[in-house]
This record gives structure tokens, C-alpha cells and sequence, in this order.
């Protein structure tokens, strides 16, 4: 257990704003590009600090404090996903009928007009986890495999086919491979 | 983190991590005022599996506390609202009931035969309370 756990499990502020100093870029971003939104990654972001102050007690067991805070990323990214499930079926229905009354018109699609976000927007969800990972958190495919329950391999098998992807997506059209 | 200046990295992985943007100084003082709170909060410890002797012995003394205050709740409510009976208008039963009269005693009596189907109905249960009260009731009702 390193210095820095102890401290943090000792509910020390202090260390808890050197962890926060450590990690929040990559934190940040990981969550930028698994949610796709910087408002909900700043927000799941605190939600990861709070939950660590409240469970603080269990860091005195932790080895990988960096895996560690990344899985509770992952967990609460997983939380946020399923309720925008949730609030988007909920939406489509909503807007589905109200469409279906003529009360409103159809809206185009809220995306990025930024060709590459759109582009990992688009990934799917297991491969975009392991870019955000990989790219945003700095994290070795071992530490990945650590954080998502998948193999080291499997985790930079998604990675390559990620990358594939964005390729073929970022291509300019009648551009050839 | 950044990467641009890695020469494992192709084109792609570069232009993906140039998008990264750095945390505002709002989300880091948001974060602290929430660490502080948290940190300063008095919070119910959950239950651990590491638990000293003493802390078991305070979480029984608790439970303990909670089941003597529920239970002295329950029987100051009137025996009469915790009887169907009362309420379906069998006064009767709902007497006996109350003053804890063996159910049996209503329920062989002549009324209970002839007029208070329910209380023979109930008579199969076993039910039998509080003697100060029962006397009472026997005195006042049969």
C-alpha cells in the first residue's frame, strides 16, 4: 500500500487533491470520449472523487490506486450510459408521438460537427472504452485488461479495430485505402 | 497526458490525443469543495466484515433499541384498530379480542353461536392475552 493510499484512506483533503491533480486530465478526457459529452465527463469526474471520500475506508486494500479510480470511472460511466438508455427511449417515444401529431418537426441529429468526435461517437461502445482508455487514460493494455475484466489481448484486439474504424470513417470519400 | 512527441504513435493516435482538453480551475475547486464535505460529513459506517467486538456489540445494542421502541409503538395503538373483526362490526369479538378473552370462551357462548358467526370462525385460532384484562372483559361480558 503506498504512502499516498494511506494518506487518502485516513480521509486526508490533502491527498486527496494530490490524487486529483495526478489523475484529472486523464480522468477528464477518458470520460470525455467514452460519454462523448465534456459537461457529463466534469460531472462523472466529481462523482468519482465523492465516491472515493465516502468509501475512502476501502483504499487501505488497494495495490493499483490508478486501476483502481479508473474502474470506478468505468462503473460510473456504465450508471450514466444506462439512464441516458433510459431518458433516450423514453425521448424517442415522446418525440415519436408528438411527430406523429404534427407538433413537432423532426430535428436533425445531435452531433459534433467535429469529423473525429463523430467518428469515436460512432465506435462501438467496448472499442470506444479502450481508445478512451488507451489514448485519454495512458493506460498499458495490461492495466485496460485490469479496469474492463477483458484480456490484455482482447483489450488491444478492440483497440486495433478501433483504429481501423476511425481510419476508414476520418477517409476522405473516393479516397482509396 | 500528452503524446504528440512519442514516435510510437502513427498519425491517428497523435490527432486523438490532441484533442485533449485540461480540467478548469472550477472543475478542480468543485471537486475539493466536494472532497472537503464528504470528508467533514459524520456518515453511517456501513457494516464491515472487519468489525471489532465493540463495534458488533453497539450495532446489537442498536437493533436492539429499534426492536423494544417498534414493539412499544405497536401495542400503545389500540388493540381495537389492530382487530379486522372491530372493523367488519363484530363487537363481540373485537371485546375479546381487545381485553385478551381466549377466543374459545366467546365462541362457545350462546351469542357467539347464534349471532357472531366470525367469532366462532376465529375460535379455531389460538389467542390468549393478558389475564388483568380478560377478567375484565368476562365480568363485564358474559
Amino acid at each position: 500500500m503506498t504512502t499516498l493510499a494511506h494518506e487518502l484512506a485516513a480521509g486526508d483533503a490533502g491527498a486527496f487533491a494530490a490524487l486529483y491533480d495526478r489523475l484529472a486530465v486523464r480522468l477528464l478526457n477518458t470520460a470525455r470520449t467514452m460519454t462523448a459529452s465534456a459537461a457529463l465527463a466534469e460531472d462523472l469526474v466529481h462523482d468519482v472523487f465523492a465516491e472515493l471520500v465516502v468509501h475512502r475506508h476501502r483504499l487501505a486494500a488497494v495495490t493499483d490506486l490508478d486501476a483502481y479510480v479508473f474502474t470506478m470511472l468505468r462503473h460510473a460511466v456504465s450508471r450514466v450510459r444506462r439512464r441516458a438508455a433510459i431518458d433516450r427511449r423514453a425521448r424517442a417515444a415522446v418525440l415519436a408521438s408528438r411527430t406523429a401529431e404534427g407538433r413537432l418537426a423532426d430535428r436533425p441529429v445531435d452531433v459534433p460537427d467535429d469529423g473525429l468526435e463523430a467518428a469515436i461517437a460512432a465506435l462501438p461502445a467496448d472499442q470506444r472504452e479502450v481508445v478512451a482508455l488507451k489514448i485519454d487514460g495512458g493506460l498499458t493494455f495490461q492495466e485496460i485488461a485490469a479496469v474492463t475484466g477483458v484480456s490484455a489481448n482482447t483489450a488491444a484486439s478492440r483497440y486495433r479495430y478501433a483504429l481501423e474504424k476511425l481510419r476508414t470513417r476520418l477517409q476522405p470519400p473516393g479516397d482509396d485505402p | 497526458m500528452s503524446g504528440d512527441g512519442d514516435p510510437r504513435l502513427d498519425d491517428l493516435e497523435r490527432r486523438l490525443m490532441s484533442r485533449q482538453i485540461a480540467p478548469s480551475a472550477a472543475l478542480r475547486d468543485r471537486v475539493l469543495a466536494g472532497v472537503h464535505v464528504a470528508i467533514a460529513r459524520r456518515t453511517v459506517r456501513p457494516i464491515r466484515d472487519d468489525a471489532t467486538p465493540l463495534e458488533w456489540l453497539a450495532i446489537a445494542a442498536a437493533v436492539a433499541v429499534v426492536i423494544a421502541t417498534v414493539g412499544a409503538m405497536i401495542e400503545s395503538v389500540p388493540a381495537i384498530a389492530r382487530v379486522p373483526e372491530a372493523a367488519a362490526g363484530c363487537t363481540l369479538t373485537a371485546r375479546a379480542r381487545r381485553a385478551g378473552v381466549p377466543i374459545e370462551h366467546v365462541a362457545s357462548s350462546p351469542d357467539a353461536s347464534a349471532g357472531f358467526p366470525a367469532a366462532a370462525a376465529i375460535a379455531r385460532e389460538p389467542f390468549t392475552l393478558r389475564p388483568r384484562d380478560r377478567r375484565q372483559l368476562l365480568e363485564e361480558t358474559f
